[in-house]
């Protein structure tokens, strides 16, 4: 990847791209690669939706190439609905040929001069921007049908919908996987909406013609690839866990432990958990799909192959396999206990181009607001469908769980930084809570991954039973998150290097047998570092301080069944996560 | 938070399938069975000892455990009292499953809903459980525990039976209720609500 993408959407005379050298951002790859353009390149104050505010693409630094797992894709800028930076991330084929295309970052810029809708076309030969009007408002899969039609059916897209032609704060960018559909997001904060409000509906992607990138010491990197797959395989959660139950294997567990958001977060546990668990959905889709349809990768070089495949009572495929987070937001947390209800909301979150999340905590605050009543499937289906539809009612929910509550007077609005709250519940585990406050994306569960212990020392030199403890360990996932974030790799590689020492280092052997450097864990550490400390300046830069990085007020006062425990981490705390 | 406890009447179930369609009967784990143990005594005494789980097993697979919706660090000090609710998984995905697992690095994250060390134990005593087993553990011990029987409210059995699923019709080849041979419809036409099955199921 030796070069740079960049799309001044309103360029003098109509978008122009033109291909630079890496210069400065040499070096970098995802996470990396946004959050170090976006720092340096836009103005921290600026509206989000502005000419001023840009879109980074970035693959991985080990993506496009034989590296199994790396085809992970970070979309960055600043956050329409959170106002801080942002990077979203994805799995999905763009980060594979994006990087084959040899191209470490496309950078939006500008936005079109009139409502004139673009499309953006790479291959081999070189770039093309062209309008087509013909394409608005048009579903994720109604538009990715169309672009197979016209460049063929091996492209990969990257798309909004019409939540993103709208400009709402829970609009996703859409990347589409193996059998080029719709169905991987760069769900949260708003990035979809960016990249609408520049006039981009959609950039083609095709590197027919184009070859694996080659590392720079072959051997040393087969050699680590090979084990880095066999510890992969032989880990009980990566190996077994995950391949046969996807991500929702956890709703059952996370409900034992009392911590599932239920009905907008008013307790811990769901009666109805059992129907929509991680087994249910696993048999559910092997009955309808045959065995094996609850096992698929979003991307080629994935062994994992967390996801699956979603079909109807009568084979028709519906959807993926709805993730854990998906499952939640719009089953416990809206008292919603129909797979195929939640199916078909997460049909229409990928066609509409909203993040699963936010639409999931927005529904369950309508709800708590009385537009519908909890568990009323019909109405949770309606009021999505507004929102793809742009009424007015579904242009308040399609900007996320904040401002809804606010339209709608209601207090309990579980969201940090105005990004509404994922899985857990921040009362039931309080380490959590920590991350959800201090990270700087705002509430995020992925922020803060686990890594070997003996690399980072995740257990710290303090009791972790204590505040302070846990305060260390957010610290220690969040940097060896970022770090991760940086080399395109699944963020589920983690389960196995916690456990398995030679894994890690297997990551380690790859990342230089790939680049010819000499990497230590160290040296992963201080880029995860450094790509916090650039996130935290931006956000200072825009206006954020201390009294951001907080949960809202009720959980620290509302005790949650079954436990009746509340969020206890004292602020002073919070404030030393980013501390070193 | 009790288990319930079984009335004087209860049906005997006995379902022959062909062991590729166990897996159906698996999900009534997910809910909890429960079980006739001896209580008052450690959790990995009961799970071990009495209900006949290896040691290995129990070690090394069973990563995640719950006890009473309490996270469980050291199964061999927790204590199981009568009506308690036992639920066993392997290692999860994601920062909070890890936090979840047993004596894990993380468990400092969600200290608030461990179990804690020294419980009270209110005697032994013959008592009853509810044993939920999820995942990878439902699969690979779920079938053993169908085996030897487990116990049902009438709920449970109803809402499998009510699943439209022709294949499984297909694949049980024997079914015999309180000593009687019926079939498959007959089973589904019982009025189950209310009642308690102690349900064996064989390959």
């Amino acid at each position: 990847m030796d070069k740079i993408l960049r799309i001044d959407m309103g360029a003098q005379g109509g978008p122009a791209a033109n291909v630079e050298e890496l210069g400065a951002y040499a070096g970098l790859g995802g996470r990396g690669m946004t959050s170090t353009v976006v720092a340096k390149e836009v103005p921290p104050t600026c509206h989000p939706l502005s000419a001023d505010n840009k879109l980074v693409i970035a693959p991985g630094l080990l993506s496009g190439s034989a590296a199994s797992m790396s085809g992970r894709i970070s979309v960055g800028c600043k956050s329409p609905l959170t106002g801080g930076i942002k990077e979203s991330n994805s799995g999905g084929q763009a980060a594979q040929v994006l990087a084959r295309l040899g191209y470490a970052a496309i950078i939006l810029e500008g936005k079109a001069a009139d409502d004139t809708l673009y499309k953006v076309s790479v291959n081999k030969d070189g770039v093309s921007v062209t309008a087509d009007n013909s394409l608005k408002m048009l579903g994720n899969y109604d538009l990715v049908d169309k672009m197979k039609a016209e460049f063929g059916e091996k492209v990969c897209c990257i798309s909004v919908g019409p939540a993103g032609e709208m400009k709402m704060g829970a609009a996703s960018v859409a990347i589409t996987d193996m059998e080029v559909r719709p169905t991987r997001h760069c769900g949260r904060g708003g990035t979809g909406a960016v990249m609408g409000s520049k006039g981009l509906k959609v950039i083609v992607l095709d590197d027919e013609g184009m070859s694996m990138r080659k590392p720079a010491d072959p051997d040393k990197f087969k050699a680590a690839n090979k084990a880095f797959v066999g510890g992969l395989r032989k880990h009980p959660v990566t190996g077994e866990g995950l391949p046969a139950f996807g991500t929702n294997v956890l709703t059952g567990v996370i409900n034992e432990a009392g911590g599932l958001p239920t009905h907008n977060f008013q307790s811990g546990q769901f009666e109805g958990a059992a129907k929509v668990s991680g087994e249910a959905l696993a048999e559910l889709e092997n009955t309808r799909g045959g065995e094996g349809a609850a096992t698929h990768g979003c991307h080629r070089g994935c062994v994992i192959r967390c996801s699956g495949t979603f079909r109807d009572e009568n084979g028709h495929f519906v959807t993926k396999q709805p993730e854990y987070e998906t499952v939640w937001a719009h089953g416990p947390n809206c008292g919603i206990d129909d797979l195929d209800v939640i199916a078909q909301l997460d049909r229409m979150d990928d066609d509409f181009g909203l993040d699963t999340i936010e639409m999931g905590a927005t529904i369950g605050v309508a709800m708590e607001a009385g537009l519908v009543e909890f568990g009323d499937s019909q109405g949770a289906l309606n009021l999505l469908k507004e929102v793809g539809q742009g009424t007015p009612l579904g242009r308040v929910l399609g900007n996320g769980a904040g401002v809804t509550g606010k339209v709608f007077g209601v207090e309990r609005v579980p969201v940090v930084k105005n990004q509404a709250m994922p899985a857990y519940d921040p009362r039931a585990v309080q380490g959590i809570g920590v991350t959800y406050a201090t990270s700087t994306m705002g509430a995020d569960h992925t922020a803060g991954y686990a890594v070997a212990t003996n690399i980072l020392g995740v257990g710290g030199s303090v009791d972790p039973l204590k505040p302070e403890g846990q305060v260390e360990l957010s610290r220690n996932l969040q940097i060896a998150t970022a770090a991760i974030d940086a080399t395109g790799m699944c963020l589920f590689i983690a389960f196995a290097i916690l456990d398995q020492e030679d894994t890690f280092q297997a990551l380690i052997d790859i990342i230089n047998g790939f680049s010819g450097a000499s990497l230590t864990a160290d040296d992963v550490t201080a880029l995860g570092k450094t790509i916090l400390e650039t996130e935290r300046d931006f956000n200072a830069r825009a206006g954020f301080t201390s009294k951001d990085d907080r949960l809202p007020d009720y959980f620290k006062q509302e005790a949650l069944p079954p436990h009746n425990v509340t969020f206890g981490v004292e602020d002073k705390d919070l404030d030393e996560v980013m501390s070193w | 938070m009790e288990a319930d406890k079984p009335s004087m009447r209860e049906n005997s179930l006995q379902i022959s399938v062909e062991s590729k369609k166990i897996s159906r009967f698996l999900s009534l784990f997910t809910a909890g069975v429960s079980l006739p143990v001896q209580t008052g005594t450690t959790l990995k005494e009961l799970i071990c000892n009495q209900l006949g789980v290896s040691e290995n097993y129990f070690e090394n697979r069973v990563q995640t455990i719950f006890l009473n919706f309490k996270a469980v660090d050291q199964p061999e000090k927790a204590v199981v009292n009568d009506g308690a609710f036992v639920t066993l998984s392997a290692a999860m995905p994601g920062l909070v499953g890890a936090t979840m697992r047993k004596g894990g690095t993380l468990a400092g994250f969600r200290s608030g809903i461990s179990c804690a060390e020294g419980e009270e134990c209110l005697g032994a005593a013959r008592g009853r459980i509810t044993l939920k087993l999820l995942n990878m553990v439902a699969r690979e011990l779920g079938p053993t525990f169908l085996e030897q029987g487990v116990h049902l409210v009438g709920d449970q059995l109803a809402a499998l039976l009510d699943r439209p699923d022709n294949e499984l019709r297909i694949a049980c080849r024997e079914i015999i209720l309180d000593g009687k041979s019926v079939s498959w419809e007959q089973l589904c036409a019982e009025r189950w609500s209310g009642r308690n099955v102690l349900l064996k199921v064989m390959v």
